[in-house]
Formats: C-alpha cells, structure tokens, sequence
C-alpha cells in the first residue's frame, strides 16, 4: 500500500486526518491564522497532550511573536519551526499515518499550509503519579525511589545513576495493535554479546497484538513457557535494575509500566536483595541464610511432619510423639487433608488481601490466618501442632525477598505435600531430587539457571551467592553472565 | 502435551496416595516399656508385660499394662494383639526389664529381636531386675508417668554415683555382647518399697556370660569393680574415722583407667593404672595448723593408698568368688595377642596377675583452702 | 528437537567419579569384608582402591594415545567393528547389572528403613523414573548435579566423624591377623567400587584435557578415603563381628545417636545418601544408553527410554537383601576380570598404535 503523504492544501490534509480519526471525542483541531494570513492548524488529543504547554510554547509565538509576514510561496515548515516555536523536542513529518500516529500517542502536530512538512511537537502530558517508594519491594536502606508509569522518567532514573556513555538505549516497537515501546537497556562492553544477541533476537520474533505491561513481555522471551520458576526478573526498583546492569544484564522497559525486566536471570537472584550490599557483612550474611532456611522451611517442613504422622511415627523422638498424639486426640480429619485444607484456607485468605486496599489486606491476611486457624483448633477440625507448622511455613514465604519466586516456592509444595502422602520419605527424597534436576535443566538466556552453583566457579561467583564474601571482593567483575569469559577459564 | 503428561503423573500419584493402611500416629499405642519373665512353674513359657500410654484426651496421659504368657518372644506379641485396641509403637520404648530367672534362662533371644527389629530404638535401656519384672511395673510412678521412664532416668542420673558406667543403653549391651573379651554387665534393679512411696533402686550389677546371667554383684561391692572396670566414670571416695565420724573425709573422684598388658611366663599381666580426680567435699579430718599443701597431698596419699588396698582386696576376692573378667580388661588382652588366643586368655583369667596403681590428683577445694 | 549436550568440564568429571561408586556398597562395606578379614576390614578396602585408581590412570592414558576420539571411534580403530561390538556389549551388559544391583539394592534398603509400607516395585519404578528424567539430557546435566550434590552428600563424610572419640581402639588390634584373610575380603570391597568402568566412556567428552589424570585421581580417593573412614570407624565403634552379623552397620551405626527433632541420624543419612544413589543411577544409566544408542543405533533419547524395561525386570529378580548379595559375589568378578583384561589390552593396542603413528610421521 502506498503511503499517502501531506498534501500541499492544508483542508485536504485536515479532511484525511480527521477521517482516519474519527468519533474521536478528544481530538482537537484548532485552526489559526498566522501574520501574513497563512492557515495552520495544530491538532492534539486532549488528555494526553499538555493544553497548557500548547498555549504556552506553540499558539503564543505563533500568534503574537511573528514580526514580519511570511510569504506565501516562500512557506516551509522548517523555517516556522527555526523561528518561532519554542519547544525543544521536534521532529517534522509527512507521512500521514505517523503523524496519526505521533497525534494519538500524545504529540502535538502543526499543519502549515502550503507546506509538504508538518511540525511535530512534544507536548505530553505530565500528568503521571509522581515517583513514589515501592510497594512491592520494600527496603530500609536502600533508595526510596521505584519506577512509575512514565517510560523516559524510568529510563532517566538509569541513566542518573550510571554516568557511562556506553550505557545503551534502544527503542523496539511491539504490538500490532499497540504499538507499544519498548526499551532496551545494557552497558555495552559489560554484557555479554553473545547474551545480548540472543536478547535482541528474541525480542525480534515477538508477534503479539497487545503489549501492555513487563510481566506480558517475559513470558514472549522467555522460553520455558510450562517452567515453574520465573526465567527473567520483574522489579520496581532502579537502584536494583542499575546493579543488574553493571553485573552484565540487560533491561526491558514497557511503556506505561511500572517495572523493569531484567534478563538474564539466575535462580539465587532472587534471593539476594539490594539491602545486603549495604549492610554489615556479617548481619547481610545471616540475612541471606535466614532466607534459605526459610525457603527449606517452605519446601519440606509440611511434607516432614505429614511423613512423620502418617508414615513413619517411629522416627519421631519420645517426648514429640507424646505431644503429638495428645494433640491429635478427637481430630476426625487425616493429616494429608489437615494440611491441605489448611494450606488452601491461607492461599485464599493471601489471594484475598491481595485485592482489599493495602491496610486492610495484610490485617486480613494475618488476622484471618489466626481467627481461622484458631476457630479450627477449637471446633476440633485441625491440631494445634499442624496449624503451628502451616503458620510456620507460611511466615517463611515472607522472607524471600522476590514476589515472583514466592509465587513459584509457595505453588511447589503442593506437588512435594502429594508426593509425601504418596510415598513416603521416598517421594520427599525423589520429589527435591527432582527438583534441582529441573532448575539445573533450565537456561535463561543461555546462562545455566542454577550458576554459579552447578556449573560451578568457585573462585570466580561463589562469593555472592548463599552468602556474600565482603563488597570488596563480592563487587569484582561477575563471571557469570559472561559465556565467552567462562570459556576462558 | 507436557501439561496433559504432568496432569497424568500428578493423577497417578494420587491414586498412590494413602491405600498403604498405615495408621496415622494417633492410631498407635505408644509403648513405654516392655518386662521378660520366666515362669518356672508352667513348664518354662515365658510371660511378657508391657507398659503403654492411654491417650484419653487432651493433656490427659494414662498409662496401662498387659501381661501375657508365650512360647517365644514373638507369640506375646500377638496374644497381645488380640486384646490391644491400638497397634503398637515399638521405637518409643524406655526401658526393657528382665525377671532374673528369666536373665538366668538366657536372653539371646530377646538380644537378637531387639536388634533384628528395624524400628526398635537402640537408645533404650535394659535392666535385670529382683524377682519379677512385672511386679516392678505395679508399681505406681513417681516422677513420671511411666515406671519405665523412671527406671531410664534412674539409670542416666546414676552416671555420678558409685562410679557406674555411661555405657547402659541397649547398644552398649550389643556391643558388650559381641565383642571378644567382653561380657554384658547391666544394672540390676528391685523394688524399692519405701514408708511413703514405692519405687525402684539400682542394688548392684547383673554379669552376664554370653547371654545367661550368672551371678549379681550387691552395689556396695560393685563400687570398686566399677572403679577399676569404667573409665571417666564419677562417685565418692571417703576416708571414714570410725571413732568420730564428723572428722571424715568426703572427695568427689573422675576416674581414668589405662590398661596395659604383657605376657611372662606363660602369665598374663595386667597393669591397671587409675587416675583420678578429686574435688573436695568436705574435709574435716586435716589437723589444723598445718600448711594447706601438705595438707592436701597428705589426703591425697591417704585416698591413694586406700583405694589400692580395696581394689586389691577386690581383685583378689573377684579372683576367688567368681573367677570371670569383670574388669573388662581382657579385650586388652586379646588385641595384644590377637583373636586367636580368646580361650586361652579366659581360661588363664584366675591365674594372671593383676597389677593395680592409683594416683589421685586433688584439683579443688571448694571456698576453703583445703 | 536440542541435541544431547554431553560435554563436562574436568571438575565434573572428578565428581562423577566420585558419586559413580557410591552405591549400595557404602552402607554394607563394613559388613562385607569384616566377614573375612575381621577387624582389618579396612586394610583391604584401601587396598581394594588400587582398582578405582588404575581404572582412571589407564583410562586417561588410553584417550591420551588416541588423541580423544570418542569411545566407538577409538573401539573401533583399535580392534575394529566385531570386536568393538562384542566389547561394548559386555559392557552394556555389565552396566546393566551394575545398575540392577543399585536398584534393587536401594529398594531393599528403603523396605529395611523408612518406608516399610512400599512395594518394592513401587520404589524402584519411582527411581526409575527420577533416573531416566535425569540422565535423558544428557551428560552436562548429570555432571552439574553431581558438582552441586557433592556438597550436600559431603555430609556423610561428617556423620562418622561424630563418632571419630567414641569408638574404641582395641577393636581395630592386633592391626593384621593375616595377609589371606584379608586378601580373601578383597574380593568384597572390589565390588563396592564398581561403577568406576564408566570412566572409559566418559574422558572423551571432557572439554579440557590437560589435567584428567589428577581430576580422576582425586574423585577415586575422596570415594576411597570415605570408604576406609566408615569402615574404621563402625568396626572401632561395635566390633568386627558384630559389624559382619549387621546388613547395614552404617545405619545402626547412625541410628545410635539420639537427637530432639527426629529420633535419629538414620533417616537423615538415607536422605543424602538416596540422593547419591540417584545420582549413581543418572549416571550408569546415561552411559548404558550411550552404548546401546550407538549399539543399535537409535537416538540417545529413546534408549534412555527403553532401557528402564528390561533394568526392571532384572532388579526386579534380586528383591530381598541376601538373594542380591549372593547373586552380585557370583556374577561381580567376571566382569572385574573382563574390565582388568579389557583395560590392559586396550592400552597396549592403543600406546602400539601411537608409537606407530609417531615412527611413520619420523
């Protein structure tokens, strides 16, 4: 198809745009005249252009500021534009269907007749919720900065902290119907090219109609579809998205998103937060191991204990069997279905908080979980010593730092609870076996999901893994995310 | 497809799920101790009690007994089944009490269940007791709820007096059992019936040849046997003034025995050498105005030449009285001169010489200064 | 479909030996050759780990004469097509009761200990299925296991070490009653380092060659040390003839200690120590399928696939703990003596050969 262009008489021009967008209640067509009576006109979108800045910097100047007339036939865009529009950002169009384009995703277009070029202003909107601490990612230390709506306020809150000509920015578009932007950013020379290449390349073979958010665009790229574990990181932090970047990854930025993706990702990722850099050592250290208590915690505690109860009370020591059973006495339920309905009453008071407004939810979440669990002890359905291990479980889930891996690490003790009831230790056994079979499996972006553990580097990444040797040390350069590097060695 | 394949695993798995009939650990009973007797009149069957907790509701733990006739050690099991509304839990056991005639009868079997069985604990006890050892569970408890706790905890708080040995759990028994040159030798319990309450005391030392008890050893005697036999093993040594006894001597010992051994003449010779490690108790005998230090060493000496004529006197009278190796010492013997020399060396027990030498070490006096 | 990738790195290959001989053999060991050789057991177990180490020394040397042709090429340039084939399924053969042995072995041990209620089909149909999820892709990824689960499994190294002052020392003297008893228990503790014969299938996927000789060197003596550690020290703890009467002495070894949480070490040991069978399993049954892929020549994958049949069916033969060990004490020492002839005659071939390639390039 042949792409129509701007056409020398300005009503044509307003006659075709305005066609092709129609029953658009928001679109404005403000046509003036300017000294030495020539016809413009500038249409925008209410709402998402700026009618202040507009005034201010286009129709001012236009109207009032033009000294002397200028002559019909002498009439260029370009010349208007070099003289009296003040704003900075501008581009000169005449293409039709961009400047449809330009017009619909918030930039103000100035038609000037005569002229085959159409002015092209940056008059977005700034109406955007300010920069505000994150939500998700709470910490105590760090910056209380985190990503909001605006794509160039994101990628500036990059660029402000990392003053590095080789950090590199790239514009994608996505979306058939969206056309949504969507922005890459690495350190050139820090990543890996062999990495980044096969970043870009999937990025390439995206074909989608929509792309509205971080979370749509990782599950394009990534390419275990039916995979568990999340293979990219989702974060509302920039300080974090800036350590990532330095350590040789990328980030994918969606327009009107308030997140950064950052790929490649590894598993132990996602148990390190940013606060540990800025602690002590040592305290950091404790943290971390917390953490992967917790996540053991999570994993085995429920199918122990349901091993112990219904398959094997002999392992159990004297004085544990005595409470047990004593509290046991008068529960009509099995522990398998003990656990489970406990386990499900609390996914659902969880999945339930999550959508009350924010101080209501966790009140629900944490008060539910104890008036529930209380009531269930007392009308005899649950022991007291099950709903200590289930409360236990739960509050473990809470230490790991990232939301997506709890996502993942609270659904996998289902399967592992199943496996217990089926075959005892022997499925625990087998069910954690494979597991790491599973992780080790994965690839995210051709770096192996469980580095630097197994494929192992001891001397290179070991030092930031479990737990952090001191920034002297754990801040060197990251072997990891670099193929060609490892080759090496 | 690798959904649906998961889907079919998971389905699978659950239809695995539960069919095992195992009953969840409320469904168990929970044993405490089990009791071995013979009974001489009915033709030599053995009869066995056990003692298991009664679960009635919450916090609320009772305790029973059972007591059947059997031809071996298994067939109780299963009289008893038919009277039992619970299967039992057999890893939670306390204490194991033997009837010493049945001790005298011979206790391989039981040894031998005991191990064999996968899920019995190896950190029981298990105890020779005065006539029955049913009678021992009619007792009431005292301080726990079962008699078999008290006896186990008897026996672990025991470990500071009379220099008795850490060694008491059913695996030291095994290993007493099976290795060369050594012989079972567990405490020996009765029936303590006190003016108040009744409960159970250790009185001595059952010995053992292979798995038939032979004789007992009354605790007072056993004092100096334990003495020479454990090492790291604790009690009181005493220096008793016969005419007032408020000017005595009272020392709180560790001991720490060496055993060595040569061969002369066709004699085996062993030389046991005893340290010891004293703590003041009291002290009342030391004439006073003496220096502290002599003091002190003087005690020391005393003890020293003491304990060596009691050990000696007790070596001698062992000798005499049983003329079997209750010190333990001949598996020193057998990995000196190798495992073919076993007979030889138990036979030649009565006429090998037994050297012993003791040295006490006072290491402190207490808030006085000696 | 993504192809089989089955290259390791040297440091995957030492774990891989390492983890390749811990079978069932760890938990018996002390058991096996306290029988014969009483409270010198440890002697021949020690002695018994020259063959691990010339397995690995040899192995090395022969790819080294090849210059690192895979094992078919090498085979085949070194005896040709029948020979090679005749070779290669005696190996297949072997690997294939070495894992029978392993399966049934470990569903033996977990009727014994902790899940009693199984059918020992159940269990070995669960393995299977672990085994073969793991080994279907390929080498790298049973090498990156067996790296990361070095570190868990290097537990059972620290659970003897509890009992390292308990013991007693008496029951390890006199150190030596004889040389023929315990050249007669060499025959035990030979079998607990099979296993090791996968060494001779995999040093040519090593992607770094210089230092394969130390890296198989060094997994053979951590598997060795561990061996002569649990043996010394259950005999020391219970005695020679006590340990010869026990099936697992291990276990009751560990299953003395009493603990708050769980009433002993016991099942904690089963829980490492299932892992490392696991991992014996992935890897046994990834060089059988190498074999019989290039043997009939079908893809890795389905092998791996067809293979979990008739492994199965021959486990299934050795249920119940004494059947296995008599059929194993028949079977074990012709394949030994065909692995000893099979190493030293392809090394002799494979050094002739060198010698004449470098006279003809002279």
């Amino acid at each position: 198809m042949k792409q129509e262009i701007l056409k020398k008489d300005i009503a044509k021009s307003i006659e075709i745009i305005s066609s092709k967008i129609a029953y658009n209640a928001n679109f404005v067509k403000r046509e003036i005249s300017i000294k030495g009576n020539i016809n413009c006109c500038i249409l925008y979108m209410k709402g998402i252009s700026d009618n202040k800045y507009i005034e201010e910097i286009i129709l001012k100047p236009l109207l009032l500021h033009i000294e002397s007339p200028i002559e019909k036939n002498k009439i260029s865009a370009r010349e208007i534009a070099r003289k009296y529009i003040l704003s900075s950002d501008i581009e000169f169009e005449s293409s039709i269907e961009n400047l449809i384009y330009f017009i619909s995703s918030g930039k103000c277009v100035i038609l000037v007749d005569g002229a085959t070029e159409a002015i092209v202003c940056s008059a977005k909107s700034d109406a955007y919720r300010s920069i505000d601490e994150s939500r998700s990612e709470k910490s105590v230390l760090g910056t209380r900065e985190s990503f909001v709506e605006n794509l160039d306020l994101n990628i500036a809150m990059i660029q402000r902290k990392i003053q590095n000509p080789n950090l590199k920015i790239e514009k994608y578009k996505i979306g058939n119907k969206t056309k949504t932007d969507v922005v890459l950013t690495y350190i050139e020379g820090v990543i890996d090219p062999q990495v980044l290449s096969e970043i870009k390349k999937r990025i390439n073979e995206i074909k989608t109609p929509v792309m509205l958010t971080s979370g749509i665009l990782e599950q394009f790229i990534e390419k275990k579809t039916f995979s568990i574990f999340p293979q990219c990181k989702n974060t509302e932090r920039p300080d974090k998205v800036v350590f990532d970047l330095l350590e040789g990854k990328a980030a994918l930025f969606v327009a009107e998103t308030p997140a950064a993706l950052v790929v490649p990702a590894v598993f132990i990722e996602f148990f390190q937060s940013i606060e540990d850099y800025s602690e002590r050592t040592i305290l950091s250290n404790f943290s971390r191991l917390m953490r992967f208590i917790a996540l053991v915690t999570v994993l085995i505690l429920e199918p122990i204990y349901l091993v112990l109860l219904s398959y094997n009370p002999g392992l159990l020591p004297y004085k544990l069997i005595l409470v047990i059973i004593s509290s046991r006495q008068g529960i009509p339920l099995p522990p398998i279905l003990e656990i489970l309905a406990m386990d499900i009453a609390i996914e659902i008071l969880r999945e339930g908080g999550l959508r009350l407004p924010s101080p209501v939810g966790t009140t629900l979440a944490i008060v539910g979980g104890i008036v529930i669990g209380d009531a269930a002890v007392s009308a005899h359905l649950v022991s007291n010593m099950t709903l200590f291990i289930v409360a236990i479980t739960v509050v473990s889930t809470f230490l790991i730092p990232s939301y997506e891996m709890t996502l993942s690490i609270r659904f996998l003790r289902f399967p592992l609870i199943i496996l217990a009831q089926a075959f005892g230790f022997l499925g625990l056994l087998a069910g954690l076996f494979m597991l790491i079979v599973i992780i080790i499996d994965l690839e995210s972006f051709g770096i192996p999901y469980f580095s630097p553990m197994a494929p192992q580097r001891i001397k290179d990444d070991l030092r930031d893994t479990m737990v952090r040797a001191p920034l002297k040390e754990s801040l060197k350069e990251a072997v990891t995310f670099k193929l060609s590097l490892r080759r090496k060695k | 497809m690798r959904g649906i394949k998961i889907a079919l695993l998971i389905l699978i798995m659950m239809g695995f799920a539960g069919c095992y009939g195992r009953v969840p650990i409320e469904g168990l009973a929970v044993l405490a101790g089990t009791g071995n007797d013979l009974e001489k009149e009915a033709n030599n069957k053995f009869k066995n009690t056990i003692e298991f907790f009664v679960f009635k509701e919450e916090d609320k733990i009772e305790r029973t007994v059972i007591t059947v006739n059997s031809e071996t050690a298994y067939t109780a099991y299963e009289k008893r089944q038919i009277k039992m509304k619970k299967n039992p839990l057999v890893g939670t056991i306390r204490a194991y009490v033997i009837g010493e005639e049945r001790a005298k009868y011979g206790i391989g079997d039981l040894l031998d269940t005991f191990i064999r069985d996968q899920e019995r604990n190896l950190n029981t006890v298990m105890v020779v007791c005065k006539g029955k050892a049913e009678d021992i569970f009619m007792l009431n408890p005292v301080e726990n709820s079962t008699i078999s706790e008290d006896i186990k905890s008897e026996l672990q708080s025991s470990i500071n007096s009379y220099f008795l040995t850490r060694e008491m759990e059913i695996k030291d028994v095994f290993n007493m059992y099976y290795q060369e040159g050594r012989r079972i030798m567990i405490p020996y319990i009765e029936a303590d019936r006190g003016k108040y309450v009744d409960t159970v005391k250790i009185s001595g030392i059952a010995v053992f040849e292979k798995d038939k008890m032979i004789f007992m050893i009354p605790i007072e005697e056993a004092k100096y046997i334990n003495l020479i036999r454990n090492s790291n093993s604790k009690g009181y040594l005493s220096l008793v003034n016969e005419n007032d006894r408020t000017k005595s001597t009272d020392l709180f010992c560790t001991s720490k025995r060496k055993v060595k051994v040569s061969m002369e003449n066709d004699k085996l010779i062993y030389d046991i050498n005893i340290d010891i490690k004293a703590e003041n108790k009291m002290n009342t005998a030391g004439s006073e105005g003496e220096p502290s230090e002599n003091n002190i060493e003087m005690i020391a000496k005393k003890i020293e030449k003491q304990t060596e004529d009691r050990l000696k006197e007790t070596i001698a009278r062992v000798k005499q009285k049983y003329g079997v190796d209750v010190f333990d010492i001949e598996k020193y013997a057998i990995a000196k001169l190798g495992r073919d020399k076993e007979e030889f060396i138990k036979d030649s027990f009565k006429n090998s010489i037994i050297n012993v030498n003791v040295n006490v070490k006072i290491i402190s006096t207490g808030r006085l200064q000696n | 479909m993504k192809a089989i990738n089955n290259h390791i790195t040297k440091n995957q290959y030492l774990f891989i030996i390492q983890s390749s001989m811990i079978g069932v053999g760890v938990l018996s060991l002390a058991s096996e050759v306290s029988k014969e050789a009483h409270q010198s057991g440890w002697i021949s177990v020690l002695i018994g780990g020259i063959y691990p180490l010339t397995c690995v020394l040899i192995g090395a040397s022969i790819y080294k004469n090849v210059s690192y042709l895979d094992y078919f090429q090498m085979s085949k340039k070194l005896y040709g097509n029948i020979l090679t084939y005749i070779f290669t399924l005696l190996f297949t053969v072997y690997f294939l009761f070495t894992e029978a042995f392993i399966l049934s072995g470990f569903a033996n041990l977990m009727i014994f200990s902790i899940t009693q209620f199984l059918s020992p089909y159940v269990i070995m149909i669960v393995s299977i299925i672990v085994a073969f999820l793991t080994s279907r892709k390929g080498l790298t990824n049973i090498g990156r296991i067996t790296e990361l689960m070095f570190y868990v499994t290097f537990f059972i190294f620290l659970i003897p070490l509890y009992f390292i002052n308990k013991g007693n020392v008496t029951n390890l003297l006199p150190l030596i009653d004889g040389i023929d008893n315990i050249l007669k228990s060499l025959k035990g503790a030979l079998f607990s380092y099979s296993g090791i014969e996968v060494c001779f299938f995999i040093i040519p996927f090593i992607t770094d060659t210089k230092k394969i000789k130390s890296s198989g060197v060094i997994g053979s003596l951590i598997t060795i040390a561990l061996y002569t550690m649990t043996v010394l020290i259950v005999v020391s703890y219970i005695g020679w003839r006590f340990a010869s009467k026990l099936q697992y002495p291990i276990l009751y070894l560990v299953g003395s200690i009493e603990l708050s949480v769980i009433a002993n070490f016991e099942t904690i040991i089963i829980f490492i120590w299932g892992n490392k069978i696991f991992q014996t399993l992935s890897i046994i049954h990834c060089v059988l399928s190498y074999c019989v892929s290039n043997l009939f020549k079908v893809s890795y994958k389905s092998s791996c696939y067809f293979l979990c049949l008739p492994y199965l069916v021959l486990a299934s033969f050795f249920i119940s703990e004494h059947k296995r060990s008599s059929i194993v004490d028949i079977i074990m020492p012709y394949f030994i003596i065909y692995t000893i002839i099979w190493m030293i005659l392809t090394l002799l071939i494979s050094s002739i050969k060198k010698r004449g390639i470098k006279n003809e390039g002279n």
